[in-house]
């Protein structure tokens, strides 16, 4: 093969590889909302009324958590569901976050506190939450986000009945919203996120619970060896470990959960490079176990890895080509003339303007007004597949040259300019 | 006091960033219509049909059109294809066939045994409203404080650390015997 039909190739893959995926997806979600959500027809304040209510077990890390503690633990108290702790983790915060749960414990008993002498990372946090728990069902909240008071009834519907579930993974909703980058990443959650998640259902597995929402059995964990302590993204790792060990996982897009997002550039980039590495350790642990035919259904999962990697690479490759292309003479075959195309420029507008109008037709029955942000949505190429090219880019080597064991540990994430600009 | 679920505060940025913002959300808005330059420019040529005659039918110009959107419906036509019937397949399959039994919740001695503590330490923490833990390099636990009056980080002043070298933990992991304290 020449190398400018190679160059053809990697030029229509780079281009139609994020088209088709958006397809997929919007395929995926469309059945998925038709045949799963509005089966359901029922608003999220109305959750249907359960056959029985085991108890649960809310399990809530936190480090330097003192600006969003209170109100994280109050919305797990204000729970519309009967029985309930709240295992609050303090994970050696160096603010008052250990004096605020102590305080909130001692104001209710249904709260409890455990706390840490040095910085042991989320997973071990939610090891010792496991430990440390009553119920035989978790639901694993981060420190600053807020649970809708049904959302537990929601989460908990997925377990009672259905052995095979393993863990149910709740809606995340931005709230920050002031800056751009706020307002681009609630375009985002829906139109990627939501959307992924509901595709995903719909063709086997899914790539990861949210971290900051998920439900889980415990019996699970124990039998997958709850949370590891040595990978990055500890919500991706648990995910592929329960699905291999063929436990479902379920996505509940009425468990509404309101989180911050960074909302700066530098905090956005190093979310993303950590959800990157996270992928890529997962799969480099893993990809042996998914060589089996029992594991099929997970074949689909690796394969969106590593195409999604591979693509970046290219895109990588392309633009830099046609960067080098305006400052020295190419061999004709590696001459980018242009990086927009001009028919598949059109299909490319309107396939991206049409999952946002489909995303937020489908997510607009958990938040109303969302469509306001249709008109911010238009940044999410941007945003999404040029990040997560770049973070991805990034991402392998660190991946790689990571040394396995090595305990990860917490570093406070950036949760928008409310407070700064505030205080 | 309930908190306010969405933090949208634009006076909280200047009147400068917000306009940069909104300014440069209307131009992204017109690279998406610079994408549809082909479509605008054959709407221009409806207009002027004689042009778009000479351009899309005696040139040519259609056949690229006609190629990339054949090939492009045909590859989507396949993709949701491919989604209905494997969904349709999975929910004829397995739809109300639950094969799998029910798993017996997690019981106190599995875990003991799992963590290497004892049942009475166990009990202990799952009955405290505060506790301090303690976790060695390997990732074993080996001191359950249920003590009142404790600072955890003036026991472990001097010790806090950016990252630890640590195997992945296991049921295997290397086993401690728990030391425990009940008060200081």
């Amino acid at each position: 093969m020449s190398l400018s039909a190679i160059a053809v190739i990697v030029m229509d893959f780079t281009f139609y590889y994020p088209l088709f995926m958006a397809y997929l997806w919007m395929a995926g979600s469309v059945y998925y909302f038709f045949y799963r959500e509005r089966v359901d027809a029922r608003p999220p304040d109305d959750p249907p009324a359960l056959p029985e209510t085991p108890g649960i077990s809310f399990i809530v890390p936190c480090h330097n958590e003192s600006e969003n503690a209170r109100e994280t633990i109050q919305s797990l108290l204000d729970q519309d569901y009967p029985e309930f702790e709240v295992i609050a983790i303090n994970d050696a915060s160096t603010d008052d976050t250990g004096e605020i749960l102590d305080a909130l414990a001692a104001e209710d008993n249904r709260v409890r506190v455990i706390h840490f002498g040095t910085n042991l990372g989320k997973a071990m946090g939610l090891r010792s939450g496991a430990l440390a728990s009553n119920f035989e069902f978790l639901v694993c909240l981060d420190g600053d986000a807020l649970l809708d008071p049904h959302a537990s009834k929601w989460l908990m519907r997925h377990f009672i009945g259905c052995p095979r579930v393993g863990a149910v993974t709740g809606n995340p909703r931005v709230r920050n919203r002031t800056t751009l980058l706020g307002k681009i990443q609630v375009g985002e959650f829906s139109s990627i996120i939501g959307l992924i998640k509901r595709a995903q259902r719909i063709y086997g597995r899914i790539f990861t619970v949210s971290g900051v929402i998920a439900a889980f059995r415990k019996s699970a964990l124990h039998r997958v060896g709850y949370w590891s302590v040595d990978m990055v993204a500890e919500d991706i790792d648990i995910s592929w470990r329960l699905q291999l060990n063929h436990w479902d996982i379920r996505y509940e897009p009425n468990a509404l959960c309101w989180i911050l997002m960074p909302e700066r550039m530098r905090g956005l980039w190093r979310q993303r490079l950590r959800w990157a590495q996270g992928g890529v350790e997962v799969f480099t642990r893993y990809c042996s176990s998914l060589l089996t035919w029992k594991n099929r259904r997970m074949w689909m999962v690796g394969l969106e890895l590593i195409v999604s990697t591979t693509w970046a690479y290219l895109i990588g490759l392309i633009s830099l080509l046609w960067i080098l292309g305006y400052l020295v003479p190419l061999p004709a075959a590696l001459h980018v003339e242009t990086i927009l195309p001009g028919w598949a420029g059109v299909i490319l507008g309107i396939t991206c303007l049409t999952q946002f109008a489909i995303s937020l037709a489908i997510d607009s029955r958990y938040e109303r007004g969302l469509a306001r942000y249709y008109y911010w949505m238009v940044w999410y190429p941007l945003l999404y597949w040029m990040i997560h090219a770049a973070a991805s880019i990034a991402a392998v080597p660190k991946a790689l040259l990571r040394k396995r064991g090595q305990r990860a540990i917490w570093v406070s994430p950036d949760r928008g300019i409310q407070t700064t600009l505030e205080t | 006091m309930k908190p306010q679920i969405i933090i949208d505060r634009p006076r909280l940025r200047s009147r400068g960033t917000r306009l940069r913002d909104t300014v440069l959300t209307f131009l992204m808005w017109g690279v998406y219509f610079y994408l549809w330059l082909p479509l605008i420019s054959l709407a221009g040529w409806l207009f002027g049909f004689r042009l778009f005659y000479d351009e899309m039918i005696i040139q040519g110009g259609y056949q690229t059109l006609m190629q990339v959107i054949g090939w492009y419906l045909l590859t989507i036509g396949l993709i949701v294809g491919t989604v209905l019937l494997w969904s349709y397949s999975n929910r004829t399959r397995f739809r109300g066939r639950e094969r799998r039994r029910h798993s017996a919740p997690v019981s106190v001695e599995t875990t003991t045994a799992y963590f290497n503590v004892t049942g009475a330490d166990l009990a202990r923490l799952k009955a405290a409203h505060r506790a301090v833990l303690v976790w060695d390099e390997a990732g074993q636990l080996t001191e359950i404080d249920t003590g009142h009056r404790m600072d955890p980080r003036r026991k472990f002043a001097g010790t806090r650390r950016r990252s630890a070298q640590v195997p992945p933990l296991s049921p295997n992991a290397r086993r401690r015997p728990t030391r425990t304290a009940r008060s200081r």
